[in-house]
């Protein structure tokens, strides 16, 4: 008997696995590279962020023990502020380099992953195999959108812990354009979002290079448009789009002292923990003050301000997570748009 | 039984039909030799036969009744493209693990030995392996599937003739063990004869000619005599070619050479010559069953 002859003698079908648990392995195998690429980036930025918000909290907790909220020029109390806050612009670089994690997800993973089959005609080859081109696809995308959302969460979870100290000192706030993306339910709804919109382009596409960019572009300029410009306290694109009717509020007949300044409510955030939307000032006899006038009251002339009103316009603090919320189920919405595309693009493919 | 089944089929690229209303049914426990000229419609059948395309029109059924492309068929049915297009970038030994991973039954130990007899390293990446491995490794891991109908686009085309014999061999030895139905595109019309026993003839994008090679065969011959009666001749059997050489000439004829009129020589046709004659009669009439191949009636000849 022949090699062959007995290479041919069946050894028993193996046991069958589950379909999922299938998926996963053969995942594995076509993108083990990206899953520990996926992971390595995963822990350096994990690492990024602990390892200084370890120091940010220790300082915070002892700025707490001494007792400083309300007492700033204690003795020690202004190192600690300082230090709390030093990190303030660590932070805002994080919070841009987060900014990535969508759009990496979606170039990177999404863009390529059905594109660079078509290119290479292999999946001649992978849909043809008993798992099927639909359940192998959704599958799959499944999973490695799965994978990079629940990376989006923890991301999210760290860098809000990260945030919370320098946070309650009044350095900066949720609501800021760049930290507004990147809570654990909007950063993981972008991740979603632009997975799906990646997919979606390089099926469509079938070109892999050409995919890549055709997300970037729409992708990126969409998280750039909603988090580069910092214009004072403000939540991205999405947010402001989904804008709720703000509430308006006047301070006392006087405009407090330094009001941007106060640090109790944080530099231009309005009342504490909101989103200041829009202020103005008006004389006593009602009169809407120009920008430049407005500006000029705040100079040592303020003592004689008596009776002039300060207004502003806010989204109040108890409203962040409704915005929160609102923001993500828009690009879940969308997203899931896109994968209901994908699936009637591939049941039509051919 | 059949092993698969085309009814109305059509397909549409643009505005151009690679397949229309092409209509055949081939039964099981056959090696189907799937010829026509480039253009002809072969690679959009076959890819009909798996599911990778939809028809605009009509419908494929495999192995009895199936819908091709259904998860039922998928289990049932493998298919080694043209050009054998695995994933590059992974090992011999990946790609035999994502197949166990994308089928359940998977023979893995099958398909290790038959690699191994032919000596192609686990660890080497698929890109790195010369054309006729890649078509090996591709077959073994079809075959590993345990398939009831394995489709080859195209399998010998990027082989070298030693290649080319040793995968026929592979596939022949299956045939034998285990009586599966097969169904393969080919331009190489001379070696069909010694792995093929049934034939399909497509030409733009029609089915021209189908039957076991042995009857079509029996069915057909070349007959040479006087051109005067060319005209007569053609009036009582179906003639598929015509050569005229001044006052001879030789047809092609669906008739037994025993039917050939008086004076006239009758040979028996190669398959070479019977799909050649074919192929440059696009307009010949469709013959989807052996059935329809009726033999002359002598009592018509011409006196």
């Amino acid at each position: 008997m022949s090699s062959l002859a007995l290479a041919a003698v069946p050894s028993g079908p193996a046991r069958p696995h589950h379909p999922w648990r299938r998926a996963a392995r053969a995942s594995w195998v076509v993108h083990r590279t990206t899953f520990l690429v996926l992971g390595a980036l995963f822990v350096a930025l994990a690492a990024g962020i602990v390892v200084p918000g370890l120091s940010v909290h220790r300082d915070y907790a002892q700025f707490m023990a001494k007792g400083c909220p309300g007492h700033t020029t204690m003795k020690g109390c202004p190192q600690l502020l300082a230090a709390v806050g030093g990190e303030e612009s660590f932070l805002s670089n994080l919070a841009v380099l987060l900014h990535l994690v969508p759009l990496v997800a979606g170039v990177f993973i999404g863009a390529p992953l059905i594109s660079r089959e078509l290119e290479s005609s292999s999946f001649r080859f992978t849909w043809t195999q008993g798992m099927g081109k639909l359940r192998f696809e959704l599958r799959r995308y499944v999973l490695l959108a799965g994978s990079t959302v629940v990376i989006a969460v923890v991301l999210g979870l760290l860098i809000g812990w990260f945030a919370h100290p320098i946070e309650r000192v009044g350095l900066t706030s949720h609501w800021d354009a760049t930290l507004f993306d990147t809570t654990p339910l909007v950063l993981p709804a972008w991740t979603f979002f632009s997975m799906a919109a990646g997919t979606l382009i390089g099926l469509a596409m079938g070109r892999t290079v050409s995919a890549m960019a055709v997300t970037a572009v729409p992708v990126g300029g969409l998280l750039a448009f909603g988090a580069i410009p910092r214009l004072g306290a403000s939540p991205g694109l999405i947010g402001r789009v989904l804008q709720l009717g703000p509430a308006v509020a006047r301070s006392k007949h006087y405009l407090p002292a330094q009001p941007w300044n106060e640090p109790s409510h944080g530099v231009g955030f309005g009342p504490k923990g909101s989103w200041l939307v829009r202020s103005w000032v008006t004389t006593p006899h009602g009169r809407v003050l120009g920008s430049t006038q407005a500006f000029d009251l705040l100079s040592p002339r303020r003592a004689e301000l008596q009776h002039y009103s300060f207004w502003y316009s806010y989204q109040p603090a108890g409203r962040f997570w409704t915005f929160e919320a609102l923001v993500a189920l828009a690009l879940v919405i969308v997203g899931a748009l896109f994968v209901v595309a994908l699936v009637r693009l591939l049941r039509c493919n051919g | 039984m059949n092993a698969f089944e085309a009814s109305g089929l059509g397909k549409r690229y643009g505005s151009t039909w690679a397949l229309r209303e092409c209509t055949l049914a081939v039964p099981r426990d056959h090696v189907v030799a799937l010829v026509g000229p480039n253009g002809a419609g072969k690679t959009t059948l076959l890819h009909s036969i798996v599911g990778l395309c939809q028809p605009a029109t009509g419908q494929v059924t495999v192995l009895h009744g199936i819908p091709a492309g259904s998860p039922e068929a998928l289990e049932r049915v493998a298919f080694v493209a043209q050009n054998a297009p695995l994933h590059q970038h992974l090992t011999v030994a990946a790609m035999i693990e994502l197949s166990c991973a994308l089928n359940e039954g998977f023979d893995r130990s099958m398909a290790e030995r038959r690699l191994r007899s032919l000596k192609i390293p686990f660890r080497r990446r698929v890109g790195r392996l010369s054309g006729g491995q890649q078509a090996q490794l591709a077959l073994s891991l079809a075959l590993g599937r345990r398939p009831d109908l394995l489709v080859l686009d195209e399998p010998l085309a990027p082989l070298d003739p030693l290649a080319r014999h040793e995968f026929m061999s592979q596939v022949m030895e299956e045939v034998a063990e285990r009586g599966l139905s097969i169904v393969f595109s080919s331009h190489v019309v001379s070696e069909l004869k010694e792995v093929a026993d049934y034939l399909v003839v497509l030409s733009e994008g029609r089915v021209q000619l189908s039957g076991e090679i042995d009857r079509l065969l029996a069915a057909h011959s070349s007959w040479s005599g006087s051109a005067a009666k060319v005209e007569a001749i053609q009036a009582v059997v179906p003639v598929v070619q015509v050569e005229r050489a001044d006052r001879y000439a030789r047809l092609l004829v669906r008739a037994p050479a025993g039917e050939a009129p008086p004076g006239w020589d009758a040979n028996p046709v190669t398959i070479e010559d019977l799909v050649l004659a074919y192929l440059r009669s696009p307009d010949i009439q469709v013959v989807t069953s052996p059935l329809a191949l009726a033999g002359a009636d002598p009592t018509k000849w011409p006196s």
